[in-house]
């Protein structure tokens, strides 16, 4: 009888899995947190300070300009939403096909999209002209005539998509995280965090029918969240699809960012686990190089999704016979822009293909590396999509260039000071790992799993 | 005494105007402005502007024409003809029939004398009174006997051009030039003007060396490299610019810029120019000279605002040789069948269109600042146009036509083309640009929150985005916004609105005379101020107005026709009395124009 790989290593008894995941949030964090915490804070206000500038002065202060009239702001929102995807695929999908596998990771994935969603929703709401009046693009009644929203406009489905994302992730999440909030609460010896986790439990007390409504909510939400793992990315690729321009305007977009989406977001998760394995050795147990296998082989199968759509355009551009359509693909491979395309494929398609050898995939110090590639090829994606196709259009006397300014490359570093500020204080908050999921996967025979011990 | 002139930036530097100014005990400068000769007097007296003083010329033998001030002087000025008078009284108080005169009812008994000696002509049929008032009225008053060539009031000069040397001492020859905008440079303080793209090379904000393709390979010159270069004994450096289809011998600059006391625009824009010329036999030689160059390694970017300079194969402006056209005028353009997702609009009242004809553009851009001027538009400078950042709603491309070292050259006046299926209305996502009953594509700009997706999905790329806030205007500067037209705030879209509020005002009128309103009384400010009547505008329901029959022509057109937007503003193509075109045949792809410049 071949005996499945033990999904925890080390011996771990249902109480070690409590004590090793509360034990993040129950002791006060080291130096290297705080240091490593106000970094991501300066960041992070330094990112508020840029953005306060360009509300205060106006959008001419990035590099968009006619013909470029989207750059940073729209390729790093998509950027981010791409990001999210990943958590909602580990935990909503892998959940409904009983990916046992997914458990150890879904909780920090999840709180990954949460991050991600929200530090991307910021962008399409500065990178308007006037960001004070952007919830003009939500449709309510009003005493303007009513006058109501546009539509037809993709932006607009962009907004309900993005909301319901956000509303949807969060909900779920939190869900999830009741019964390891009353853990906590259960374990707290001081009575501020004995309230403050007792109300965020929800009143909780682990009875046989909280855990019967528990799980059936739980199911609910991963199968209404399912279809979100398609229609958001799609939607966000109406922004580009819908619109007529050559380069935009292709009907391969929604499949094309879905797999994009997850692939960026499974490299996000890599990193972010490569990095939470090595400050705290003991996920090791929970993170294991099993799950990074299991997460590298997605990056690779949707890297490869991703280069048959790059490949599949080009196909496409020449056999549209449009003129236009052509241009704007030899023009994006071979013109000015030659350089971003070729990180973008490079980072995307040729490097994943180390993970065809187990070693690779196996090989943490490689694995973070080519995630990080993998992060930099998606955002590159966006770049080659937005800026390309608008450079150069149908009238050759518009065509400009796009250059990023120092506000540009502000927005860009600054968001991920956001996304770490908000990621740091989770995981010294909020348990890492949901340990409701971990203890059911546990081995029960537990021969497997004593023989490990990653931390010899 | 100086006055109307500015010879220390004008004249040659070897005259040495300067020097010899400053031995004069007393210079007295009447002008509007504190330029660089007014700098130099002891005595300044600021005049009226012209559109604030009376005055009258004879434009031709024969047509008399009136000048009234339009505006009350802004500043306290005196005109220059009341200065004269009335240092004349002070110079003689014997008083020599000059007492008591002001230049106004000097004016007025000179057209007393004008009135007495053509009584009962034209409009001086009635008493004096009644003939001041139509002249008033009226402005011109033609007592000619007909035109005919050399009836103009001055004669020109031919001999001036024959004693120009042709230079021998130098492989390349020295050329000055006026540009469209700047001309002389008198009026470069406007920033319209510094920020007109000039028809041909399409740059604002500077001027430059132009080289021919050839000279650039042959010098290994790039597009912006500084180069220093002598002509006579003075040295003056310029960033080149690569000129198609100039002479390979010649190198030439444009006069006007290079001011010192102009104003804040001005002042510091490009290099003067003018003071290089010689003087030979009391001519200023302005060209011709030899110069030499020499290359530095500096760049200064120059602010073009044509991404592009030629066509790629691609159906936009569209040309036909006069054969062609007599032959078959209806297969020079390529029509594409189209099928529609979106219904047909119909239009109960009105459905305002335009056409524009490329075979009278000549690419002047008079539209371009009766746009700009018409519907406050602001300028940006050399900084934000390099950027990418212009504002201008009339803009006019220009393409080359055939090989770099002697191209053709064709224009097209670009405007929001108010599509009837307009890419830019389905995507706004708050409504913001609509269609309006009249067929005219509306920006409502408190409505608009500056998502530029219109901007991106528009083909025509007509739309103008408000980076920063253009608003701001100093008095006495807000007066030259146009009341008529919203001023737009930071962060919203605009472009061409048909000159809705021209529309407007003359339904308003129409009303207030209790008649009815007439389509073809409104006219569009550039269609206005197109000197060679190349655009048409009108209601398009009417079959029977100049913009129907437009569209009917033979010639006539839609841009990117194959996207079908169904433009409101259409073109007619270009016939040219030559056997062949450079570019070859139209939807044929040429293989000569991928040598263009990029930016």
């Amino acid at each position: 009888m071949i005996k499945r790989e033990p999904l925890i290593w080390g011996k771990k008894t249902y109480k070690d899995i409590t004590d090793d995941i509360c034990s993040l949030v129950e002791n006060f964090p080291g130096v290297p947190y705080f240091i490593t915490l106000l970094t991501a804070n300066g960041v992070f206000a330094f990112y508020l300070c840029v953005l306060a500038a360009i509300v205060l002065t106006g959008m001419g202060l990035m590099g968009v300009n006619s013909p470029v009239g989207w750059g940073t702001d729209i390729v790093t929102f998509v950027f981010w939403i791409g990001i999210g995807h990943a958590g909602t695929l580990i935990s909503a999908i892998l959940f409904l096909f009983r990916q046992k596998w997914r458990m150890s990771i879904a909780r920090s994935a999840e709180a990954m999209t949460v991050f991600a969603v929200m530090t991307a929703g910021l962008f399409p709401i500065l990178h308007t002209g006037r960001p004070w009046l952007a919830y003009w693009l939500l449709p309510y009644p009003n005493q303007r005539g009513p006058l109501w929203v546009n539509f037809r406009s993709p932006l607009i489905w962009d907004v309900f998509a993005v909301s319901t994302y956000a509303t949807v992730s969060i909900v779920f999440w939190y869900v999830g995280l009741v019964p390891d909030l009353a853990t906590i609460r259960d374990r707290a010896k001081n009575i501020w965090r004995k309230k403050i986790y007792g109300i965020l439990s929800l009143g909780w007390r682990g009875t046989g029918r909280n855990w019967n409504h528990y799980e059936m909510v739980y199911m609910l939400l991963a199968g209404l969240s399912t279809p979100l793992v398609l229609s958001v990315h799609s939607i966000v690729s109406f922004d580009f699809a819908v619109a007529q321009l050559p380069g935009w305007h292709t009907t391969i977009f929604p499949p094309y960012f879905v797999a994009g989406a997850i692939f960026s977001g499974f490299g996000m998760v890599v990193t972010l686990m490569v990095i939470i394995r090595e400050v705290v050795p003991l996920y090791k147990h929970y993170v294991t190089l099993n799950h990074m296998e299991n997460m590298n082989k997605i990056i690779m199968s949707t890297g490869m999704m991703v280069g048959y759509a790059y490949g599949s355009e080009f196909f496409i551009a020449w056999y549209s016979g449009s003129s236009y359509e052509q241009y704007a693909f030899v023009n994006r491979a071979f013109g000015p822009y030659w350089w971003a395309y070729w990180i973008m494929v490079s980072c995307n398609v040729f490097i994943p293909q180390l993970f065809w050898f187990k070693k690779v995939r196996r090989c943490i110090p490689a694995m973070f590396v080519i995630s990080i590639f993998v992060n930099i090829g998606m955002w590159f994606e966006r770049y080659v999509i937005t800026v390309t196709s608008l450079h150069r259009d149908f009238l050759p006397a518009n065509w400009g260039m796009f250059k990023m300014t120092f506000y540009d490359i502000g927005a860009v570093v600054g968001s991920f000071g956001m996304f770490f500020t908000f990621f740091l204080l989770y995981i010294r908050t909020l348990p890492g790992i949901s340990m409701a999921e971990v203890k059911p996967v546990l081995n029960v025979s537990r021969e497997e799993g004593d023989k490990i011990n990653v931390l010899a | 005494m100086i006055q109307g002139t500015n010879p220390i930036y004008s004249a040659p530097k070897s005259l040495g105007l300067t020097e010899a100014f400053k031995k004069l005990q007393n210079i007295v400068y009447v002008g509007t402005h504190l330029d660089e000769t007014a700098k130099m007097a002891n005595l300044i007296a600021s005049e009226h502007h012209s559109l604030e003083n009376w005055g009258d010329a004879e434009v031709q033998k024969g047509v008399l024409s009136l000048q009234q001030p339009t505006i009350e002087p802004l500043n306290k000025t005196r005109s220059f003809e009341d200065s004269l008078l009335s240092w004349a009284q002070l110079a003689e108080k014997t008083s020599g029939g000059l007492s008591g005169e002001t230049w106004y009812s000097y004016l007025e008994n000179r057209w007393k004398n004008i009135y007495s000696q053509n009584r009962g002509q034209s409009l001086a049929s009635g008493d004096f009174a009644e003939f001041w008032f139509k002249i008033k009225q009226e402005g011109v008053f033609n007592i000619s006997t007909g035109r005919n060539s050399d009836s103009a009031a001055r004669n020109f000069n031919l001999a001036a051009l024959s004693t120009i040397k042709k230079s021998k001492a130098s492989d390349y020859e020295f050329v000055s030039y006026e540009t469209v905008g700047l001309r002389d440079g008198s009026l470069a303080n406007v920033s319209w003007l510094q920020e007109f793209s000039d028809p041909v090379s399409r740059i604002s904000w500077d001027n430059y060396l132009c080289v021919s393709p050839k000279t650039a390979s042959k010098e290994n010159l790039k597009d912006g490299q500084v180069v220093v270069f002598k002509v006579g004994d003075t040295e003056k450096e310029l960033p080149v610019f690569i000129q198609p289809g100039q002479h390979d011998n010649v190198l030439a600059v444009a006069i006007g810029y290079g001011r010192t006391a102009a104003g804040k625009v001005a002042n510091g824009v490009g290099v003067a120019i003018m003071d290089l010329a010689s003087t030979d036999q009391n001519y200023f030689v302005h060209s011709g000279m030899p110069v030499t160059i020499k290359k530095t390694n500096k760049f200064i970017p120059l602010a073009n605002v044509q991404g592009h300079n030629y066509m790629e194969g691609r159906q936009i402006v569209v040309e036909s040789t006069l054969e062609q056209f007599k032959k078959a005028p209806d297969k020079v353009v390529h029509r594409h069948k189209i099928m529609s997702m979106w219904d047909k609009i119909e239009y109960k009242t009105y459905k305002w269109a335009m056409s524009i004809d490329l075979n009278s553009c000549t690419g002047c851009g008079t539209c371009t600042i009766a746009c700009q001027s018409e519907n406050n538009i602001p300028t940006v400078g050399k900084k934000y146009l390099l950027q990418g950042r212009e504002m201008t709603w009339m803009r006019i491309d220009r393409y080359y036509v055939g090989n770099p070292e002697d191209p053709d050259t064709v224009y097209q006046p670009m405007a929001c083309m108010h599509c009837d299926n307009a890419p830019c209305e389905t995507v706004c996502p708050v409504a913001a640009t609509t269609h309006s009953e009249e067929g005219i594509n509306e920006m409502t700009y408190n409505r608009c929150v500056g998502t530029r997706y219109c901007a991106n999905n528009c083909p025509y790329k007509v739309r103008r985005f408000n980076w920063f806030s253009y608003t701001n205007l100093q008095s006495p500067l807000h007066m030259v916004l146009n009341p008529e037209v919203t001023v737009r705030h930071r962060g919203v879209m605009e472009k061409c609105t048909f000159c809705v509020h021209r529309i407007k005002s003359k339904k308003i009128e129409a009303i207030a005379q209790a008649r009815e309103f007439r389509a073809k009384d409104v006219k569009t400010a550039c269609q206005q101020s197109c000197p060679a009547d190349a655009i048409v505008f009108g209601d398009m329901n009417d079959p029977e107005s100049e913009v129907s029959k437009e569209f009917q022509d033979v010639r006539n057109y839609s841009l990117l026709e194959e996207l079908n937007t169904v433009p409101a503003l259409r073109y007619k193509y270009k016939v040219r009395n030559s056997e062949q075109l450079k570019g070859g045949d139209h939807h044929g792809h040429d293989s000569q124009s991928k040598g263009g410049e990029h930016s």
